[in-house]
């Protein structure tokens, strides 16, 4: 349930005081209806307090959850930290056992806990979910999920919680694993239901998988759904089919890998599902945030679901049927598909091959990250960023060995053919994906967008810059240098009537690694886990 | 098996390193095929050793025995596996001999390498079927979910290999009037850690002594006959390989 803050009331979309849901709210738009701090105020800005977490390795990745004044956050290794929210200080620390002799590609980061009825819930780099009494940070219980030594796989995501469940996805997309989404009860830890992604014998879809292909064939849920309590339904995105480059072995379309599916949320009954991309041979993956908001198309009111992929396409469908309005692109450097038709189909594939180097953009790191986009009511602007590069590509055959890596193929980052690499952050129109302003930086942007109602978009760079752009021009208002690159997500709150901004800093995470293939000086860019929280300066102090 | 194209490439590359007289030339070409089918994919360290998640490897010093260690036993704690058991001593000093080859490597070359290799796999130990179907990952809930073997599974019910009873579920009543079957694990950090066995899979729950009621020999749990998860061909199947497993 949602505590709501009278701030909140007006619009269930936009977050108030609490920033309660991964997403912002379980719309995910990660605006802010605070408005205290404004495109005319913003340059005035300073640091109110920080947290060091003393967890570097990863980075902090983490969407920090805010309620009555209390944050939540956790860093890569599980700890979680309950915080006085208006200057920092410790409330308990929660600690997770991480088993010493364990190794897995996935992580170790994680991206935020859930909170409700009470408890915290979060995803553990070994494929638990723990819950901790709210009040305590006291572990309540734990549940494995799969023995992550076996699947290859765990949860970096950060749960969501809907009517009486915590729900969580797993990682284990480029490894032979079949993926899923499982609810668990909050307050008992039993599994209430489990959604295959991969559809087993004598279920529709399974067809879409030849032979054994559909056991290891991928289709993880690597990070967090949205909700619309009106019609019930949690929205996921499922990832990539494994073999990534590979798809020889598993023909067809492969349901429901790079698809986004309506759950309904009391039973994990399959309403619906929208496949970008049948049978991918890219890696491009269908996983990244869904953002629900309601828009006009050609006159009509319709409620919407944007997705934008990491093979640089956004896809707007309509959330009560799944059926297609839209796709746009948010890089110009795309080559993988000539573009989508009328009716969402894919047009002219250019896929990967045996023995035979291709030049393929985006790249394998996405033509936008995980890190989220915003959605602003008073602009009407999608705010997303954008990558320019390209990858060239080697497919290859492998042999799938249960939770181990399937990727099949290798590839090296190249410069797009321009040879002007570099990161953006674009508006766009939601529905037809017309950019209204663009704000270049020299290296991909890899943190989440935070819009706020003072007309302000707040992100960072993996140069250690926090800065403040004008919602409306993209004009940079203001900028803060917090010492070390920023791979998580921005929040805004209020304690007593102060609004607050808080960064995430510390660079980590598997592309922070990759980007040293085409710009070799980041390989020396320092990591680090620190919040840093801004706010006005209070008169007279 | 198919037969591998050489990874012709490699060889003057070789020829460039002082490492190129100690090295035989097809250890070389069987260290680069392997990084190529286990080291070099995706995420982890590039074409050619050229850096992504893991570390770049290419125009880098290590010592060999080093690097057969970090092959071998993996870095517990980071995203290094370890490949002892999915690769032979033999191949593992190869891989070793291919990264070390990467030294002096320039760029173009390392990528040029990585084209000239051929596809294959690496090597994996063949599988009991019965230990197969007692971590069938497709079932969802298996045996390996309650039952820890040969480092896999949750130690939840009792080792196959050597059962005893002190994984016999009890019955805790809490205060609220919840009654569940358990296995009690003991006490950690003042609370009481049970799983309670009403999960599937089975919740680990830490309760404070104020909590419960009582905790009683015997419950009403029955353990799964395997009915509906595995067919009668299958559990024999598992216990042929539980029986062979427990004369090792």
């Amino acid at each position: 349930m949602l505590l709501c803050a009278p701030a909140l009331s007006a619009q269930p979309e936009a977050s108030g005081e609490n920033w309660l849901h991964y997403g912002g709210t379980e719309k995910s738009w990660r605006y802010s209806s605070l408005s205290q701090i404004n495109t005319a105020n913003v340059k005035r800005l300073a640091p109110a307090w920080m947290l060091q977490t003393g967890d570097p390795d990863g980075g902090l990745q983490v969407t920090p959850i805010v309620e009555n004044g209390v944050m939540y956050l956790s860093t890569s290794r599980n700890r979680v930290y309950a915080i006085d929210a208006k200057n920092g200080a410790e409330l308990w620390q929660y600690r997770y056992e991480v088993p010493k002799d364990f190794t897995l590609i996935y992580g170790p980061w994680n991206r935020g806990v859930a909170i409700a009825g009470g408890r915290v819930f979060m995803g553990t780099i070994d494929n638990h979910v723990v819950a901790l009494d709210q009040k305590t940070g006291r572990e309540l219980w734990r549940v494995q999920i799969e023995d992550s030594r076996q699947c290859g796989c765990n949860i970096t995501a950060a749960p969501l919680v809907v009517k009486g469940l915590v729900v969580t996805g797993v990682t284990g997309g480029d490894s032979a694993h079949r993926g899923y989404v499982t609810a668990l009860d909050q307050k008992t830890g039993r599994v209430a239901w489990k959604f295959w992604t991969i559809p087993g014998p004598g279920e529709p879809g399974h067809e879409t998988w030849a032979g054994d292909s559909w056991k290891f064939g991928g289709g993880s849920s690597w990070m967090t759904g949205s909700y619309d309590a009106e019609l019930g339904l949690i929205y996921w995105s499922i990832g990539n089919p494994a073999a990534d480059f590979h798809g020889a072995s598993r023909a067809g379309k492969n349901l429901y890998t790079d698809s986004v599916v309506a759950l309904e949320a009391d039973t994990g009954k399959l309403r619906w599902y929208h496949q970008q991309i049948p049978h991918d041979v890219w890696d491009f993956d269908t996983a990244y945030e869904n953002v629900l908001l309601d828009a006009d198309v050609k006159g009509t009111r319709r409620k919407l679901l944007v997705n934008v992929n990491k093979g640089g396409i956004a896809f707007v469908v309509d959330r009560t049927n799944g059926k297609f309005i839209n796709a746009w692109h948010v890089v110009k450097n795309l080559n993988w598909v000539k573009g989508v038709s009328e009716t969402g189909e894919l047009v002219g594939r250019n896929e990967p091959e045996v023995g035979k180097t291709k030049v393929l953009c985006p790249s394998i790191g996405g033509g936008r990250s995980w890190n989220q986009a915003a959605y602003s009511p008073r602009t009407s602007l999608f705010y997303t960023t954008g990558i320019e590069w390209c990858q060239e590509v080697t497919a290859q055959e492998e042999k799938p060995s249960e939770g181990q890596t399937y990727f099949g193929g290798t590839f090296k980052l190249v410069a797009p053919p321009d040879k002007d690499p570099h990161g953006h952050l674009g508006a766009y129109d939601p529905v037809t994906g017309k950019r209204q302003w663009t704000y270049r930086s020299k290296y991909p942007l890899l943190a989440s967008q935070l819009a706020t109602a003072g007309d302000v978009v707040f992100t960072g760079d993996v140069e250690g810059n926090f800065f403040a752009l004008d919602a409306r021009t993209g004009a940079r208002l203001w900028n803060f240098q917090t010492g070390s690159g920023h791979r998580g997500s921005p929040i805004a709150y209020s304690v007593a009537g102060r609004m607050y901004v808080a960064a995430p800093t510390g660079l980590g995470s598997a592309l922070a690694g990759l980007m040293s293939q085409l710009w070799p000086e980041t390989e020396k860019f320092r990591g680090g886990s620190t919040l840093v929280v801004f706010a006005l300066p209070e008169e007279g102090k | 098996m198919r037969r591998w194209n050489w990874l012709v490439a490699a060889l003057p590359l070789a020829a460039q390193t002082p490492l190129a007289g100690q090295v035989a030339a097809g250890q070389l070409e069987e260290g680069a095929r392997i990084f190529q089918q286990g080291c070099a994919v995706g995420y982890c360290h590039g074409a050619g050793g050229a850096a992504s998640r893991g570390p770049r490897l290419r125009g880098r010093t290590f010592a060999r025995d080093y690097l057969i260690r970090t092959v071998a036993n993996g870095l517990p704690g980071t995203a290094m596996p370890p490949f002892k058991g999915r690769l032979k001593e033999a191949e593992i000093a190869a891989v070793a001999d291919y990264v070390m080859s990467l030294r002096d490597i320039s760029e173009s070359a390392a990528a040029q390498a990585v084209v000239a290799s051929a596809s294959g796999t690496i090597h994996t130990a063949p599988a009991d079927p019965g230990r197969e179907l007692f971590f069938d990952a497709v079932r969802g809930t298996r045996c390996g979910t309650c039952h820890a073997l040969d480092g896999l599974g949750a130690a939840i019910g009792p080792d196959v290999l050597k059962p005893d009873k002190s994984r016999t579920p009890k019955t805790v009543r809490l205060k609220t009037g919840e009654s569940f079957p358990g296995v009690v694990l003991g006490t950690e950090g003042g609370s009481t850690v049970v799983y309670d066995l009403t999960g599937d899979p089975p919740v680990r729950r830490s309760l404070l002594a104020t909590e419960i009621a009582a905790i009683s020999a015997g419950s009403v749990w029955k353990h799964d006959t395997g009915r509906g998860r595995y067919s009668a061909a299958e559990m024999r199947q598992i216990e042929a390989f539980l029986t062979k497993a427990r004369g090792r």
